[in-house]
């Protein structure tokens, strides 16, 4: 399986809400089978090794392969190095839905995990305490060479974890539809050079679906046409979607990306959802 | 395609009698207004005459919309008053010729979607003052009785001397004031004396005869030196001072008074047009989409050419545009046409006109202000909500303060400041101004969808809009609400405009998510919040009389009886006889089945004409339902118009042996054949027999009209038998 978690990793602190992130994180790992590790930012002394016992002990992670692994210093950084040294394929962390107004200066963890991170990372924004149930996924299908690996790690998820309903959506700019609508005329012309878009990109992601060759999920297709980023995820909120499966971002975003908010940003100032990142 | 391709000229010419038709009633109209208007406005009445003209002419060749009639605008006419004596005639040119040109800017740059970025309660505000100032300026003039104002008096103090104007009126009565009033009168009441003969002319043209008239009394029967009136108070036109070619001073260019008579200019030139072509669009016989910034560009063009001329600006005007419409005008030929009919009347009647009293074109003018701020828009607003209502009035008095620009600005502020207020979420608020918050695709049943989220609000109205142009008016469009917060009047507002073009171009338009929504007022434009909890708001209905009559008149057919409105009318919308109305609702319902043919009966209120000459109307109808499909026709009594049109070529539907029936009534339809096979001798016989209602199919329905107001119990039980008769002789044969 080229596209399976080996190992997931999750950073937690002694609070209600990383004792639901774990939990959740548990049983992914049963799904995937995989190795898990707990990644925990203070001291490494006996009092904290014994309130991560007994944390492990009521969420009971029998079965599971896992280690913790104690760091310290700046939660982010150290998140961060713990991915690339223990090779985690994908890191779990709780968000809130919406990030404080204030944050756009100084980011939550989750968010700059997110903005930064090199492996795949999944956020959840309601870990429930029976772990959250996937009905239907919402994968990006934007033209980009890390498209292709998103869905194929979508529908690889949506098998293991038994969902039905997935959906590519493509988002194309609105402004590549070059006719500006006046009247009717120019308005058949530009629905003209929609569909001649939509029908183009299906092709790709169809190609795309023959390749990864996994017939019994069904897939469908949506293309919208609006600002980047932002379409994806309020078309996720209208369908009330459980996960949404964005590509990385090309680069690190930084401030100034926060300001003028694009791509992944609106997501992450909003989250229309759990929200899943593939490296 | 050019401009003059084959394709092109064929189209236009295809209706160009009734474009002729239409343009003779418009220009019956376009004339005294124009006059009036250029004299309220304190330049020569011809330079009213020249923006018509130029307007009609230039429209034809470079217009985006198709049925509007352009001209000088009532919105302007304090503008250009002040202009004049301020900066003076030549500078006030050279500003028109500039807002002229940024208007033909706008147009080539697009802009033509700003005009729905001012809140609507603001403009509802601006043009109530223009109708205010209309009347401060033009009462004492239609009184006949000498001004009071002195120079710097404000709007609002000018307003308090309209009583003492009465006052003076009635204290030593004047033919022209006398004159002026029984016009304003006229005007006023013509809906109510719209019969026979009368109804071919329009209102304004009506009195302007009166005053032609009044002169002819004295000069035929009577003695002409007893004629009240003196010359100054006669319009006076001399073609001979028409000074041709004018070149506009462009000498204040670094001055500010200059340039607010440019912002002016553009700004209520826009906003009057746009508001206008809207409005206009949604009567399109023929369900065609206007181009508004080929429309703006066109105005621009107009403008400038005009002001070259002496003329003053060419706006697209609403009332004329409407008679347009109603007279059954189909393509820009009528305004073309209206240019022509009015150089050929001016070229020829200018003495007769010289012979109109000036009061009588006060009250025109009276009258338009009347209409613009009557207390009927005071009420409306009201009820939408006190925040819109507080903004209107706010508005209001300070346009009348500090002028137009500043009035507007000062609405614009409040509003956000009010908004801000109403919103819990200012952070939202400001957000949604800048981050993007529409969403619009076709689902997987070809229905196009679009979702709104956050605050929707006048100032990222524009998005919305962009996503709804997108969409062919044919579609089905289901608009979503649901994660939308606050949503505003203004929005509210063009939502409304939205759901009715769509629904009159065959489309439809469904808004969904707004039931857990707060209004601030029981209007169905009121602006929304969403609350945590829905209300859930009861309403009593109490019957009246009339509605006892038809509950009890039903349970004696055993048929239901519902008064409540129903809004969803897709088989009533479809009938010809709604293509140039406006279908509002429908109550009073009365339904029921026989033989497998379903009548229903109802009270239906629709809009006729827009904004200030819209007429609102309420027929009782009846709709029947047959199980087969038949020919579509539309049958009238044949009235004196159908016969002058038949002189124009444009026959109806006749049967040799049917003479007195081919006479007595209009018949019109696409398939002849058919219709002749359809109409039976039983039928026809039947038909002879109840004459006075008018008949149409479309596909399996019947709709049956009488008169356009309510009928009483035993009319409606008439029609209901008319209808009984007609279904079952078709059911029958057929």
């Amino acid at each position: 399986m080229p596209y399976s978690f080996i190992k997931i990793g999750t950073a937690i602190s002694f609070s209600p809400f990383s004792k639901l992130i774990l939990k959740e994180t548990a049983i992914l790992c049963r799904r995937f089978e995989s190795k898990m590790v707990i990644i925990h930012v203070g001291e490494d002394n006996e009092l904290n090794r014994t309130k991560m016992n007994g944390l492990f002990q009521e969420v009971s992670l029998e079965g599971i392969d896992y280690e913790l692994v104690f760091c310290q210093g700046d939660p982010v950084e150290q998140i961060l190095q713990a991915t690339i040294d223990f090779q985690i394929d994908l890191l779990v962390a709780g968000g809130l839905k919406k990030e404080r107004f204030w944050n756009v200066f100084k980011a939550s963890v989750a968010r700059s995990l997110c903005r930064r991170a090199n492996c795949s990372i999944l956020i959840l924004t309601e870990p429930k305490d029976k772990g959250t149930r996937f009905n239907s996924i919402v994968v990006n299908g934007v033209d980009h060479p890390k498209t292709k690996k998103s869905i194929k790690t979508a529908i690889h998820f949506a098998s293991r974890m038994q969902i039905k309903d997935i959906e590519v959506i493509e988002e194309v700019v609105a402004s590549k539809v070059k006719t500006e609508v006046e009247d009717d005329y120019t308005c058949d012309k530009a629905t003209k050079e929609r569909e001649a878009i939509y029908k183009e990109e299906k092709k790709k992601i169809d190609a795309y679906l023959k390749e990864i060759n996994l017939p019994h999920i069904k897939v469908s297709y949506n293309c919208l046409f609006g600002e980047l980023g932002y379409t994806i995820g309020h078309y996720t909120e209208i369908k009330k979607a459980d996960l949404l499966v964005m590509n990385s971002p090309d680069k690190e975003l930084g401030f100034w990306d926060r300001i003028f908010t694009h791509d992944l940003e609106y997501l992450l100032n909003e989250m229309p959802t759990n929200l899943m990142i593939v490296h | 395609m050019g401009l003059f391709g084959k394709n092109k000229v064929q189209k236009s010419l295809k209706f160009w009698q009734d474009d002729l038709l239409a343009a003779v009633s418009v220009s019956l109209i376009a004339l005294p207004i124009s006059l009036a208007l250029a004299k309220a406005s304190g330049v020569d009445p011809m330079a009213g005459i020249v923006s018509t003209i130029v307007g009609g002419i230039v429209m034809f060749f470079l217009g985006g919309s198709n049925v509007t009639i352009t001209g000088p605008g009532y919105g302007l006419v304090l503008v250009i008053f002040n202009a004049v004596l301020t900066i003076g005639f030549e500078s006030t040119l050279a500003a028109i010729s500039i807002g002229g040109g940024i208007i033909f800017l706008l147009g080539v740059l697009k802009f033509g979607k700003l005009a729905d970025f001012f809140p609507s309660a603001s403009i509802q505000g601006m043009l109530a003052a223009i109708g205010l100032t209309l009347i401060i300026k033009q009462a004492h003039y239609m009184l006949g009785v000498e001004s009071l104002s002195e120079n710097g008096d404000s709007y609002l103090t000018q307003m308090i001397y309209i009583p003492q104007y009465f006052i003076n009126f009635f204290k030593d009565l004047n033919a022209a004031g006398i004159l002026g009033v029984i016009s304003f009168l006229i005007l006023v009441n013509y809906s109510r004396l719209k019969k026979g003969v009368i109804k071919y002319i329009p209102a304004p043209m009506w009195v302007v005869l009166i005053g032609i008239g009044y002169y002819s009394y004295y000069k035929w029967f009577g003695n002409i030196s007893d004629y009240p009136l003196d010359k100054s108070q006669l319009l006076f036109i001399d073609l001979k001072e028409l000074h041709g070619f004018i070149v506009p001073e462009f000498t204040q260019l670094n001055a500010w008074p200059f340039w607010e008579v440019v912002i002016s200019i553009v700004l209520v030139g826009l906003i009057e047009s746009l508001l206008s072509i809207k409005a206009i669009d949604k009567l399109d016989p023929l369900k065609r989409r206007s181009n508004f910034n080929k429309d703006l560009r066109a105005l621009g063009v107009s403008s400038v050419l005009a002001s070259f001329l002496g003329g003053i600006p060419v706006v697209t005007v609403i009332s004329r545009s409407s008679v347009n419409v109603d007279q059954g005008a189909k393509t820009r030929l009528s305004g073309l046409f209206n240019s022509l009919i009015i150089i050929g009347l001016i070229a020829f009647c200018v003495p007769v006109l010289n012979l109109v009293p000036l009061s009588i074109l006060a009250a025109i003018l009276v009258y338009t202000g009347y209409k613009l701020s009557s207390p009927k828009i005071w009420v409306k607003v009201f009820q939408i909500g006190w925040e819109q209502f507080g903004n209107f009035l706010l508005t209001l008095i300070c346009t009348l303060l500090f002028g137009l620009v500043f009035g507007i600005l000062i609405g614009i502020v409040a509003t956000i400041l009010v908004q801000l207020i109403l919103n819990h979420n200012r952070h939202e608020f400001i957000k949604y101004l800048v981050q993007p918050n529409v969403i619009s695709y076709t689902d997987h049943f070809q229905k196009h969808v679009v979702g709104v989220k956050g605050v929707s609000n006048f100032l990222n109205f524009l998005r919305l809009k962009n996503a709804l142009d997108q969409i062919s008016r044919k579609n089905h469009v289901i608009l979503d609400f649901s994660l939308a917060r606050y949503i505003d009047h203004t929005v509210m507002e063009n939502i409304r405009y939205y759901e009715q073009e769509f629904k009159s171009k065959g489309g439809d338009f469904e808004v969904i998510g707004l039931d857990v929504h707060h209004s601030e007022s029981a209007h169905p434009l009121a602006s929304r919040r969403m609350l945590k909890i829905a209300r859930i708001v009861n309403k009593t209905t109490n019957l009246t009389r009339r509605q006892q009559d038809l509950k009890e008149y039903a349970k004696s057919l055993n048929w239901k009886f519902a008064p409540k409105s129903v809004f969803e009318l897709p088989e009533l919308s479809k009938c010809k006889f709604f293509d140039t109305k406006e279908l509002d609702h429908a109550f009073n319902v009365i339904r029921g089945f026989e033989n497998g043919i379903r009548y229903e009966q109802f009270d239906v209120e629709y809009t006729k004409g827009e904004l200030y000459v819209q007429e609102k109307l309420r027929s009782s109808m009846l709709l029947i339902k047959l199980e087969k499909e038949i020919p579509s026709f539309k049958l009238d009594k044949e009235t004196l118009i159908d016969k002058v049109i038949k002189l124009t070529g444009k026959d109806d539907i006749n049967f040799t042996e049917h003479e007195e029936f081919s006479n007595m009534f209009h018949l019109e339809g696409n398939d002849e054949d058919l219709i002749h096979e359809f109409f039976t001798d039983q039928l026809i016989e039947f038909i002879e027999k109840n004459p006075g209602y008018h008949v149409e199919t479309v596909s399996n329905l019947i709709l049956i009209v009488k008169k356009e107001r309510l009928g009483s119990l035993t009319e409606i039980q008439d029609m209901l038998t008319y209808g009984r008769g007609l279904a079952q002789i078709i059911q029958h044969n057929y």
